[in-house]
């Protein structure tokens, strides 16, 4: 299952992936109704987009009181129902890391559901801050790039140029 | 309303009164929004001879259709009021996340008249707005004041448009700035909120911005950002940003160099946006809804200056302290760039009346115990780095100084009038007009004064003869050194800087790269707004702008002589470089631009029937008293 990853290094601040969330689903423009958040650190001059990460230990479902919440089998993206959702906010009192939040004026929870399987917010990332990968294709990758690197003096001991290997 | 956000909130400081009053359809459409917005009521509600430190000045916000929306660069807000620097029409703009958020509060235009008691802050949150006690505030820098709003309403998404201490010490060219270091830094916009006893305005938004033809909006903004990312320049835009500047400037010999005395400096690549690149960027840095991100964080991470850290440095603001002063030293620029972005300083006026200063004591005219005992040898960093800190808090040779150049030469006396190098009482910018033709006909008849954003014609860099032909039928508007055509084109382009300004478009990317042009601008303001917007009416709306800015100006008493350059820039040639040998011939550049515009080459006066061609009836009676006024006296 594809996740949106993170490199901070890249993220510029422009909130691009706000637009595009909030137009995606709303049709309008506005932070407000936008399902990733970024988070400005000014005075340190990172900027972090927070949105919700499928947890595999979901602590937002269980702890909904109308069984609003439920994960999607295909993305594995939390969903929510419109109909059911109260807008309690125990949802948001229970996600750890700040990616949920209530509409502001529809009274229920707004949570990112990777808009079925192709997030707006990482279409229209330019930098490539975000990105839509699979954690595990991901994983390999970086493996294989620290199998590379802890190689390198032993292949240099051995007379191999590994220049050609490196990243 | 589509695009717009559908209301203006004026709050009377001194009677502590918020009224909002729907933004009406005839008037957003006849001035778009932004600069636009702030200039209309300028013209009518700041009557002639108003004392710009006075309650009864205005300070104004506007935010256009864009702002908000995910059309690319279009993040921009601007500032107006009229100047206490140069006693006539001011404003000055920014980018950052400030503007959007305006837009989502519910505003298109904040108006603030009167003064406050005290020392205040406004808190907008969507209709809830309220003028609160900055007691803790006040003194504080603009970086502090950031970090206790945000904390002291437990929301760090509120947006900050703010002074630091110099607005608060009536420094005449204090800024406005935004998201710690994104500035509306020009013509003392912040001396006019800190006369307020304003201190900051945070605002909070939950609204939604909607287009009127999202399809077509859609197609228009990815065009647009096509064009941005396809560009010849954008890579090097999207790394250096304007720091590629110096470099540039360098190979042209047209550098600001100990204060216009030279267009080349010895130390340009010590200084250059690539060693910055190399030394000390460590991330790009965006504005709202933009993708070139040709802002940078820096960090110095060894030596005497470890943990400085911040973002930028603009050109003007590496130029001014590097080059301009004539300093070598790169870490000394960074170090100078949080200062004054703290302390909420112009940088442009503040390395022109050092620069001024330090000539001034090369010359002769200013000695050791005139400048309170400081060695004002070009490029001594301790010596400028006290006198920052004197004109911030007004003392010593700093009171001198915190009038900006103009004046500060009026009270200097003894001939170094000559030194000071603004124009309408605005120092000049970091380009040398006497190898960029064009740029030096934009700072002679710039509204606000010498400023180079008002048109900036970068045509004149293209190198382009058969474009030039081709758009305008003369060859040598694309030769910078040429000042044939000169008035066809700023004519041109500042339609377009309008147009930028009143779309909140940044210029860097409208303007600069060539992105915007009247038929994109029309068509992206009717998608946005769903208010038709022909290329016929676009372009009488830039002119309308132009026009009513100059008609203010006008009441307040400036005329044709007004619109000159300082006499180096006319008289002494460039000695060294690509650019030796020249000076700028602005006369004829001059008439070719006025009899263009409509206007009256004789008295720098718009000519009332231009006036009404444009649907500026008033305006055009006002002129033409002044004109009649004019041929009696």
């Amino acid at each position: 299952m594809k996740k949106i990853l993170l490199d901070l290094s890249k993220c510029t601040g422009c909130r691009s992936c706000e637009l595009a969330c909030s137009f995606a689903h709303e049709g309008r423009y506005g932070g407000s109704i936008s399902r990733i958040q970024v988070m400005k650190l000014e005075d340190l001059g990172v900027d972090v987009p927070i949105f919700c990460r499928q947890c595999e230990k979901r602590p937002c479902v269980p702890s909904c009181p109308n069984s609003a919440l439920t994960i999607d089998e295909t993305t594995g993206a939390t969903l929510f129902s419109w109909g059911a959702c109260i807008g309690c906010g125990i949802c948001i009192e229970n996600c750890p890391i700040g990616a949920m939040h209530l509409h502001p004026t529809e009274g229920k929870i707004l949570v990112c559901d990777l808009c079925g399987g192709n997030p707006a917010c990482v279409e229209a990332c330019d930098t490539g801050a975000i990105r839509f990968e699979s954690l595990n294709g991901y994983i390999n990758q970086i493996r294989h790039n620290t199998a590379l690197n802890l190689a390198h003096s032993l292949l240099n001991a051995w007379g191999i140029d590994t220049d050609q290997n490196e990243e | 309303m589509f695009g717009y956000a559908g209301t203006i909130l004026r709050i009377d400081l001194t009677r502590e009164k918020v009224i909002r009053v729907p933004l009406d359809k005839e008037f957003a459409r006849k001035w778009v929004g932004g600069r636009g917005f702030n200039s209309a009521i300028m013209y009518r509600e700041v009557p002639p001879g108003t004392d710009p430190m006075s309650p009864d000045n205005l300070l104004m916000f506007g935010v256009g259709p864009l702002n908000g929306t995910a059309f690319p660069c279009a993040s921009r807000f601007t500032v107006t009021a009229k100047s206490p620097l140069t006693g006539i029409f001011g404003d000055s703009n920014a980018g950052g996340h400030f503007a959007p958020e305006m837009k989502y509060a519910g505003y298109d235009q904040i108006i603030i008249s009167g003064k406050a008691p005290k020392p205040c802050y406004l808190l907008i949150q969507d209709e809830k707005v309220q003028i609160l006690d900055a007691a803790h505030l006040w003194g504080q820098d603009i970086w502090e004041t950031h970090r206790v709003i945000r904390e002291d309403h437990n929301d760090q998404r509120i947006q900050v448009a703010c002074i630091g201490p110099a607005g608060e010490n009536g420094v005449k060219y204090a800024i406005v700035a935004a998201n710690l270091t994104r500035v509306a830094g020009r013509a003392g916009m912040g001396t006019v909120m800190g006369a307020k006893n304003l201190k900051a305005l945070a605002i909070r938004g939950s609204g939604t911005i909607s287009v009127a033809d999202p399809r077509r909006f859609h197609e228009l903004a990815e065009a647009f950002k096509h064009k941005v990312l396809t560009h010849p320049g954008y890579e090097r835009r999207a790394q250096l940003g304007t720091t590629q500047l110096v470099s540039a400037l360098n190979n042209l010999g047209i550098l600001p160099t100990r204060h216009f005395q030279e267009g080349v400096f010895e130390f340009a690549d010590a200084v250059s946006g690539e060693a910055l690149q190399r030394l000390y960027n460590v991330k790009q840095k965006a504005c709202f809804a933009c993708p070139v991100h040709c802002s940078r964080y820096y960090v110095i991470r060894e030596g005497s200056n470890a943990g400085t850290r911040g973002e930028g440095p603009e050109y003007e603001t590496q130029c001014g302290f590097s080059s301009r002063l004539g300093n070598s030293d790169l870490q000394f620029v960074l170090k100078q760039n949080n200062f004054v972005n703290k302390m909420g300083l112009d940088s442009i006026e503040t390395s022109e009346v050092i620069g001024f200063a330090m000539e001034c004591y090369e010359k002769g005219i200013l000695t050791k115990e005139d400048v309170g005992g400081l060695d004002l040898t070009w490029g001594n960093k301790e010596a400028i780095e006290t006198l920052m800190n004197w004109i911030v808090t007004r003392s010593g040779f700093g009171e001198t100084l915190a009038h900006g150049v103009r004046r500060t030469a009026k009270l200097v006396g003894k001939g170094s009038e000559k030194y000071a190098f603004h124009t309408k009482g605005l120092a000049l910018i970091c380009g040398d007009p006497r190898g960029l033709k064009a740029f030096g006909l934009t700072y002679a008849i710039a509204s606000r004064g010498a400023d180079h954003l008002r048109a900036e014609p970068v045509f004149e860099l293209t190198n382009d003869p058969e474009l030039a032909e081709q758009r305008w039928g003369i060859r040598e508007i694309a030769d910078r050194l040429e000042f044939k055509g000169k008035g066809v084109l700023v004519n041109y382009t500042e339609e377009i800087a309008t147009l930028t300004d009143i779309l909140t478009i940044c210029k860097n990317i409208g303007l600069s790269m060539g992105i915007l042009e009247h038929k994109m601008a029309a068509e992206v303001y009717t998608a946005t707004t769903g208010l038709n917007m022909t290329i016929e009416e676009i372009t009488r709306t830039a002119q309308r702008i132009i026009h009513i800015e100059r008609c203010f100006n006008a009441r307040e008493g400036i005329r044709r002589t007004d619109d000159t350059l300082p006499a180096r820039f006319l008289k002494e040639p460039l000695q060294k470089g690509a650019t030796a040998g020249h000076v700028v011939e602005l006369e004829p550049m001059l008439i070719e631009y006025y009899q263009l515009r409509g206007i009256d080459p004789e008295t720098g006066i718009p000519a009332p029937s231009k006036l009404r061609e444009l649907g500026l009836n008033e305006p055009a009676r006002d002129m033409e008293g002044l004109s009649t006024a004019v041929s009696k006296s």
